[in-house]
């Protein structure tokens, strides 16, 4: 009895030892590939010095409202005023954050355009006059990652009558160098 | 061999491509762009400044400090009644009577428009604290207090030089003392 | 709720519409300021004026006149102006008139005193006296409560000695100047 007990034991051992050597296993590998591309982004700030965009600060697309302006008289704070025999320019002060992701670029180039022609008022930006016929460099060497003032600057002939609303927009477009 | 070379400058050339072809992917102008709208609102403004008369210099003309902004200074020296003292040279002094003396000297009020229809303006004046007993303050003989202002011109030019003349008039009674206002002008458009 | 709101729709345009009247009628003015100053000094001024009796003084109206008698004599014509109150053996007086006129500003004085004295020695053969006092180079008091800002007349006479030149008496036939200097003080 002894002796069938452990034959039948042994049997069954040698069955579990078959059992686990037979391999039934798979594999496979997963190629992943992605191109990383260099990009900028621009975004427009209130500069301390300047009017407080009154929305879109932050973003690529905010408003610069300076609001009341006149030749003499009290002005608003952040607004800087000249005047002269004929006209009065308005200034203020406008940062523009541009970054950069995954780009050896060093730096970048920044110009801008009106979005309409304006033939009463003039326009800078930066101290560079800027039209709506073509966009005009304002910086070849911007700096990725701070903000950088750009004032942006309206002369006002004295012949505009009083309560005439001057509106305009501005494009800004930065490129890698 | 032969073969094997071209095989290999194929390569090479693909690898080259290949690389001006990931090069020029990154070099790929990489831009961004921002739109800002700017908005204001233009006002119609004046604005008062004093300037020298041409005839600065001379005997009714004192130099003014300060001149060509709308706040200035003028000077017109130290002055008694008795014996015609006075020490500025260029202010012009006068006994008006027996008993009282005036001290005058004029300067040009220029008031300029700017966004503005208004034809021409007025001007008012006013002293800032009433003067001590038998001093009067003047404008182009126009008597000023320190109550409100009083009526110079009811239709001044724009950008004209107005000349106006200051007078001190002072009876022999005063006592020796500074006599001193600060003369608000004050512009209004028409 | 329709008619509400096109109700308060009217109206909020009508209030900008008010409001941006208000805005174009808003007065525009410019303010300027002149700091102007002066100094009142007080002081007292002298000056000497023609008086109707006596001799048309030179630079009338001033502190610096002068008084002309012209030629005078113990016995001949003189100037307009010019009287001879008296004449004795030893000397003769010839009488002129000015006004003397303080003015004073700033003080509470209201008098004055009046005093003179030669500026130098008097010539040989003259006494000078204004009001009967005969003057010297020391200060004589005229007058001791002279009124302000009014001619006062006082004569000044000229007391010649009748000897011949050479023994007392003056120079003859040659201008004599003399300079008399007054002063007024307030009281």
């Amino acid at each position: 009895m002894k002796k069938v007990t452990l034959l039948t034991i042994f049997a069954a051992l040698m069955m579990i030892s078959s059992a686990a050597v037979a391999q039934t296993t798979a594999s496979g590998t997963l190629t992943v590939t992605a191109t990383v591309t260099g990009s900028i982004n621009l975004v427009f700030n209130s500069d301390a010095s300047g009017v407080a965009l009154s929305s879109g600060a932050g973003t690529n697309a905010a408003t610069l409202a300076f609001g009341n302006v006149s030749a003499f008289g009290a002005i608003s704070a952040g607004i800087v005023r000249s005047t002269t025999a004929t006209n009065f320019t308005v200034s203020s002060a406008v940062d523009v954050l541009v970054t950069k992701t995954n780009s050896v670029s060093a730096n970048y180039s920044l110009t801008a355009q009106l979005g309409s022609v304006d033939a009463v008022n003039t326009w800078t930006v930066g101290g560079v006059g800027v039209t709506n016929a073509a966009a005009a460099p304002i910086t070849a060497t911007g700096t990725y990652g701070a903000n950088s003032n750009f004032p942006v600057a309206i002369t006002v002939p004295f012949t505009t009558a009083s309560g005439t609303l001057i509106s305009n927009t501005i494009n800004y477009v930065a490129t890698a160098n | 061999m032969s073969c094997n070379f071209k095989f290999g400058g194929m390569k090479a050339l693909l690898a080259i491509g290949g690389l001006l072809c990931v090069l020029a992917s990154n070099a790929t102008a990489q831009s961004s762009s921002g739109q800002l709208t700017i908005t204001m609102n233009v006002q119609s403004s004046i604005t008062l400044v004093f300037q020298n008369n041409p005839s600065v210099g001379t005997p009714g003309f004192c130099p003014l400090t300060n001149g060509g902004t709308n706040n200035v200074g003028l000077d017109m020296g130290t002055a008694a009644f008795p014996g015609n003292f006075h020490t500025a040279t260029c202010v012009n002094y006068t006994h008006l009577t027996a008993a009282d003396y005036q001290v005058s000297s004029a300067f040009d009020v220029v008031v300029t428009k700017a966004n503005s229809s208004s034809p021409n303006y007025r001007l008012a004046a006013q002293i800032s604290t009433p003067p001590p007993a038998n001093v009067k303050w003047l404008l182009n003989n126009v008597t000023l207090t320190n109550t409100g202002f009083t009526a110079l011109d009811a239709a001044d030019a724009f950008g004209a030089r107005i000349t106006k003349t200051l007078q001190v008039q002072v009876k022999n009674t005063v006592a020796a003392q500074v006599l001193q206002e600060t003369i608000t002008f004050l512009a209004t458009a028409n | 709720m329709l008619k509400k709101y096109i109700s308060i729709m009217r109206g909020a345009a009508l209030a900008a519409l008010l409001m941006c009247g208000a805005s174009l009628a808003a007065q525009t003015t410019a303010t300027g300021v002149i700091n102007g100053t002066l100094v009142n000094k007080n002081g007292i001024s002298i000056q000497f004026d023609t008086d109707p009796a006596g001799v048309t003084l030179g630079a009338a109206g001033t502190s610096a006149a002068t008084a002309n008698f012209g030629t005078v004599s113990a016995f001949g014509p003189l100037a307009a102006g010019v009287t001879r109150p008296s004449v004795t053996a030893a000397n003769f007086t010839v009488r002129t008139f000015f006004d003397v006129q303080v003015i004073q500003g700033g003080l509470t004085s209201t008098t004055y005193t009046l005093t003179a004295n030669l500026a130098a020695a008097a010539p040989t053969g003259l006494n000078y006296k204004v009001d009967a006092i005969t003057l010297t180079t020391a200060l004589q008091t005229i007058q001791i409560n002279g009124a302000y800002h009014t001619d006062i007349a006082h004569n000044l006479d000229l007391v010649i000695l009748t000897a011949a030149p050479g023994a007392g008496g003056p120079a003859v036939n040659t201008p004599i100047t003399t300079t008399i200097n007054f002063t007024a003080t307030a009281n």
